[in-house]
């Protein structure tokens, strides 16, 4: 092919020309162009290979049906694989890649397998690579997936942003051609909030492809006042190079914004890519139609171009695809073409249109121009290598003949665009008077469709189905339709041409031929949906928008059925392909989900702590400090510290509940398994909460602060469950109930001050704002101290005198840092889980959803005075059964091996099978008071089993340890250091 | 001995806001509030009247109307968050405020102190709709949403409280104090290409 740049016209800017690279070679556009048509004006023909064959292809159409024109755009990290060039706008410096070949787009080692054609038919990866079988892993599958896919992607992280957003409007037009414009001037002008989003940069659609006239104008002019008009409108939104790619329930439609990919980098705080989530009250689906290929010999040699294609290089990009043409047509449509070659001064070697009966106004136009004029002819082949050379057709005599020619316009009719309209369920009808498949009855709610998308092809048909519905959906009454010029777009359906030579491509980014479809109805597959899945017609970037028709035409007849009856496959999200980069937008990296800092976050990561994720928080973890090795010196400094002075942990990730009124008391006894209705005021007791199934749900102190008010204490896991829960019972099961529950957990920051010295440390803190001595274990106090109330709860978690000291948490920092001043050192989550280890205190590795209370020795706290949630189910006698596993402490036989979490109990002997497991390691620790390794665990028949030896069976690790059984409290079981 | 004075406060915002762009022609305004009282409360069983009444009575005739509205007088704005449940905020007496709501409805609703549960902050400007709809699902526009409209939503996966205060048009947010850094970053990043000014 040798396409040239044309004089004059076009919707390009001449005065601001544009350089670009294709395979490295520098070219030249304009302001205007897509990668396509300034390669097509360069003289480039040849774009890319094919996906299976490696057969050279060339640009087919005008837009993102495309099927072949598939490139790689950009370097680097912004390198981005499977780019349509039909739809690419240059910009200057843009750089693009042939993909899918090698060594070059010239010579392609990979051709090769088109001779292997027969190897490679339909369904052939479930034939071949049978034998032996030994070979599919090692050999067959990494060579098959070496060949697949196209393009490469960057494998950088992507530098780019990308956004998200809602919109919300009465009318949503999708399509910014005739039809669209129409609707969107009739439903703007109403006044009513009116959003037209179209894929291309330009709108107008056709108008701007076609020479067509509306109100005596030139189709392009008409299209650019109503843009000019509905830009003035207040409640108009336009939306270009935005492609309405899904419909979904509630009229709810996805559309993608290419914010900046007509740019090499987005301006400053600007997104690449907006993902639009676009409420509409009704929309206009008015998506034209796409020219449909014809099946012959050699029908994807570069150079063959739908004639539709043509018109609009040669009209909006001022671009001749070719200096020969031949145009190949089934119907009127295709002599648009041939006029317009004729305008453009492009010499025409033939035309060759398949029907008998020609009017005569065309064969008029063929001799005024001394055009050879085949009536009644089929094309059966097309010779050339990496471009066309000259077709071959059979003339209404059943004579060959061949015709020289570098350009083919191919139009075969035109197939209505019903993508959207099937994407909640809506199956297209046939009609066999335009001979394709429009939108039936069932279509999305609120949404109408308009002009060629529902089958009424022509300009004024366009115009006046927009107005109508753009009104309709606005409840005005549609403005009158301009005048249009004539617009002939009759074609006879032509679905296979008998005789030809050569493959006969129906799938042209698949390598889907004639064959495949015919080896599919063969073998059974005769559902539009099986030869889909069998032959793959129909899938891939471009959804088999040239595609399907034709597939489903040849084996409707190859089945003896019609084409109605046959069916056609409904189209699924998304109608072009959309990145991931924008299905994520901004939420990726650290911002893939909201973190949540505590008050006193910042103070932690001065003091060099390492935080870990807990949910959406960040909780610090330990605190190394300069000299220390690993993060087990530090956590055994921080034990040390709380073991023998005083120590401060953040906690206040703890959810916290105020629980208020009347029936308080109530509430916390159907949630809990133990008594609350009996606490006294100022004083706190732990709770373990069961699920309606029996099993532990959570665990936590509760304070009574007033006859009617308690404050709840969860684990900050179950924070907004618990929540929930309590909700639950109040709302739903005790209505009747006057009980308010309110999360409080980020109004307070709280602190967790542990350790011999904790006592002496909050007096100094405190002075006389509060008697800390007075407060007993379980102690519960609320005062002033300053402007700050603060709570002061004496409990503990470690085993050691601790308090758990609570302010308004805007004061949270400073008070985390003035204790640390009065010499207390900062502990994190590892230290924590140390000293509860030590303790037997059970956390989230044993309060995980599968144990009971009394699996967790905590069977005693059921009260049996009183109901509560869980009771009935707890009673059960597969969770009564002793045998359960239940909570024991680990020592290492051998007190200098290491335990970790995980391994399973195996009686010493006992073969490592599963059906031999008694249980296994919950929670492990380093204690540095007892100078080895110790381990919670869940053992069968655990309590009675203290003394024996058990392996713990850890495959996956450092293999196995034999551990001595024994009770879980390792340090001070009878409390003194608690209530020292 | 050691200082008793009392502990420094630390505004949620603190630091997290920078003006981008020209701030003359910044499409948003964001002003972080501080030193705002805020409570929460849920009526008690029938006691709904009763505790409008009292509200009404002490604060220029501050109308509790249930459901998703918010609601100013002077000083004070409430905003309805759930079922029998208000969400109240008022811009002086930070540190008492609680406790005189709690005093003044009595038995009629049980009050829990948020004044340091949430961060709050304002939004104005010609880009403020077009800066929370990148995170928010509600259509913001005047003839749909508009001053004392509410909603308890989210914003680019961050809870918040949302509420028209104006037609400026103006919002205020308020999300649990912890988010408040991510909702700085999802503020930012969403108003950053049309400029933002930071107030107050």
């Amino acid at each position: 092919m040798s396409g040239y740049r044309l004089p004059g016209g076009g919707a390009i800017d001449r005065t601001r020309p544009l350089g670009f690279s294709f395979d490295g070679r520098p070219f030249q556009g304009y302001a205007g162009d897509t990668l396509a048509s300034a390669l097509l004006a360069e003289g480039v023909g040849l774009v890319a290979r094919s996906f299976k064959y490696h057969r050279p292809r060339g640009v087919v159409t005008a837009g993102s049906e495309e099927p072949n024109a598939l490139v790689e755009l950009r370097t680097g990290a912004r390198r981005e694989p499977n780019t349509k060039a039909t739809t690419v706008e240059i910009y200057d410096g843009l750089k693009a890649a042939s993909q899918n070949r090698w060594p070059s787009l010239g010579f392609d080692v990979g051709a090769v397998n088109s001779l292997l054609s027969p190897v490679f038919v339909a369904g052939f990866y479930y034939k071949t690579f049978m034998w032996p079988a030994a070979f599919w892993e090692k050999v067959y599958e990494p060579a098959i997936r070496k060949a697949a896919g196209l393009g490469r992607g960057a494998g950088l992280p992507d530098p780019d942003l990308y956004e998200k957003a809602n919109a919300f409007c009465d009318v949503l037009v999708i399509g910014g051609g005739p039809a669209g414009l129409a609707a969107a001037l009739a439903a703007g002008r109403s006044g009513a909030r009116t959003i037209l989003a179209d894929e291309d940069f330009l709108f107008g659609g056709r108008l701007n492809a076609e020479r067509l006239e509306i109100a005596e104008k030139a189709g392009a002019d008409w299209a650019a006042e109503a843009v000019a008009e509905l830009a003035s409108l207040p409640h108009v939104t336009l939306m270009p190079r935005t492609t309405v790619f899904g419909v979904y329930d509630g009229e709810t439609y996805a559309a993608l914004e290419r914010v900046a990919d007509h740019l090499a980098v987005p301006p400053p705080h600007q997104p690449r890519q907006r993902l639009w989530r676009i409420q509409a009250r009704q929309s206009v689906l008015a998506a034209g139609a796409i020219e449909r290929p014809l099946v012959f010999g050699g029908n994807d040699r570069p150079g063959v171009m739908s004639a539709a294609a043509v018109r609009a290089y040669l009209n909006r990009f001022a671009v001749a695809p070719g200096r020969r043409a031949a145009v190949f047509t089934t119907g009127d449509d295709g002599w648009k073409t041939v006029a317009d070659l004729i305008e453009a001064g492009v010499e025409i070697a033939a035309v060759i249109d398949a029907r008998t009966g020609i009017a005569h106004d065309h064969e008029a136009l063929a001799a005024a121009h001394d055009i050879r004029l085949f009536a009644g002819a089929v094309v059966t082949g097309t010779r050339g290598g990496r471009a066309l050379h000259a077709v071959q057709i059979r003339d209404a005599g059943g004579g060959t003949r061949t015709i020289a020619c570098d350009l083919l316009a191919v139009a075969g009719g035109w197939n209505p665009n019903v993508a959207l309209s099937t994407h909640l369920g809506g199956k297209p009808e046939w009609r066999a008077d335009i001979a394709g498949f429009v939108p039936g009855p069932a279509l999305p709610p609120g949404m109408a469709v308009a002009g060629a998308c529902a089958g009424r092809m022509n300009l004024g048909d366009c115009l006046a189905d927009g107005f109508r519905l753009g009104a309709a959906a606005t409840g005005t009454t549609p403005p009158e339709a301009p005048e249009t010029g004539p617009d002939a777009t009759t074609a006879t359906p032509l679905w296979r041409i008998a005789g030809t030579r050569g493959k006969c491509f129906v799938d042209f980014q698949h390598d889907v031929t004639d064959r495949d479809v015919a080896l599919a109805a063969r073998e059974g597959f005769r559902s539009v949906e099986h030869l889909k899945r069998y032959t793959t017609l129909g899938m891939a970037t471009d959804q088999g928008k040239t595609a399907n028709l034709n597939g489903h035409a040849l084996m409707a007849a190859l089945t003896g059925r019609g084409i109605a009856e046959t069916g056609t496959t409904r189209f699924r999200p998304p109608y072009v392909p959309v990145a991931i980069g924008a299905l994520a937008g901004p939420h990726r990296g650290p911002d893939f989900k909201p973190t949540r800092l505590t008050a006193a976050h910042g103070f932690s990561a001065e003091m060099g702590a390492v935080f870990t994720e807990a949910g959406q928080w960040l909780r610090p973890q330990y605190y190394p400090r300069p000299g220390e090795s690993d993060w087990l010196e530090s956590v055994t400094r921080e034990v040390k510290a709380v073991r023998g002075d005083v120590g401060i942990c953040d906690v206040s990730t703890l959810g916290r509940i105020e629980i208020q009124g009347p029936d308080a008391r109530h509430l916390l006894d159907l949630a809990y398994c133990n008594m609350f209705s009996t606490l006294a005021v100022g004083r706190a007791r732990y709770g373990v909460m069961l699920r309606e199934d029996g099993f532990v749900m959570d665990d936590g102190t509760t304070a009574r602060l007033g006859p009617e008010h308690f404050v709840m204490s969860t684990t900050t896991a179950n924070a907004a469950r618990v929540m929930q829960h309590l909700d639950f019972l109040r709302q739903v099961l005790r209505p009747e109930w006057d009980v308010q529950c309110a999360s409080a957990t980020e109004h307070w920051a709280m602190f967790a001050v542990a350790g011999p010295r904790s006592r002496a440390l909050l007096q100094d803190l405190l002075g006389d704002a509060f008697d800390v001595a007075g407060l007993p274990h379980m102690g519960a106090a609320e005062f002033r101290w300053g402007r700050a109330r603060v709570r002061l709860f004496r409990l503990s978690f470690s085993g050691e005198r601790a308090y758990e000291i609570a302010v308004p948490a805007r004061f949270g920092q400073a008070l985390m840092r003035r204790i640390c001043d009065l010499g207390a050192t900062p502990y994190g989550t590892e230290a924590l889980g140390v000293m509860r280890i030590e303790k037997g205190h059970v956390s989230g590795p044993e309060l995980n959803g599968q144990t009971t209370a009394a699996d967790l020795g905590l069977g005693r706290m059921m009260s049996k005075k009183k109901d509560f949630i869980g009771r009935v189910l707890a009673g059960r006698p597969g969770l009564c059964d002793p045998a359960r596993p239940a909570l024991v402490g680990l020592k290492p036989v051998d007190r200098g091996r290491r335990l970790r979490g995980g391994g399973h109990f195996l009686r010493p002997g006992a073969a490592p099978v599963i059906a031999n497991a008694e249980g296994h390691v919950t929670s492990a620790a380093y204690s540095p008071g007892l100078g080895h390794w110790i381990a919670l665990g869940l053992l069968a028949h655990g309590p009675s089993r203290h003394g024996e030896t058990m392996l713990v069976h850890d495959p996956l690790r450092d293999g196995d340890t034999l551990v001595e059984i024994c009770d879980p409290v390792f340090l001070d079981p009878e409390g003194s250091r608690l209530h020292a | 001995m050691p200082d008793l004075s009392p502990l420094e406060a630390r505004d949620a915002f603190s630091g997290l806001f920078r003006p981008v762009g020209d701030t003359a022609t910044a499409r948003l305004t964001v002003t972080p509030l501080a030193g705002l009282g805020i409570a929460g409360f849920t009526t008690r069983p029938g006691r709904m009247a009763e505790a409008a009444g009292r509200i009404a009575a002490r604060y220029d005739g501050l109308a509790l109307v249930p459901g998703p509205h918010a609601a100013f007088a002077g000083p004070l704005t409430v905003v309805g968050t759930g079922p029998e449940s208000f969400l109240a905020l008022m811009t002086d007496g930070a540190d008492d405020f609680a406790e005189s709501l709690a005093g003044l409805l009595g038995d009629t609703a049980s009050v829990t102190d948020q004044t340091d549960g949430y961060a709050t902050l304002r939004l104005s400007g010609p880009g403020a709709i077009e800066c929370l709809n990148k995170g928010i699902a509600i259509d913001l526009h005047p003839t749909v949403f508009g001053p004392g409209a509410a909603a308890v939503t989210n914003a680019g996966h961050i809870n918040v409280i949302l509420w028209q205060v104006d037609e400026t048009p103006g919002f205020q947010l308020a999300v649990f104090r912890s988010l408040a850094a991510s909702l700085a970053r999802f503020i930012t990043e969403s108003a950053a290409a049309g400029g933002i000014a930071v107030a107050g």
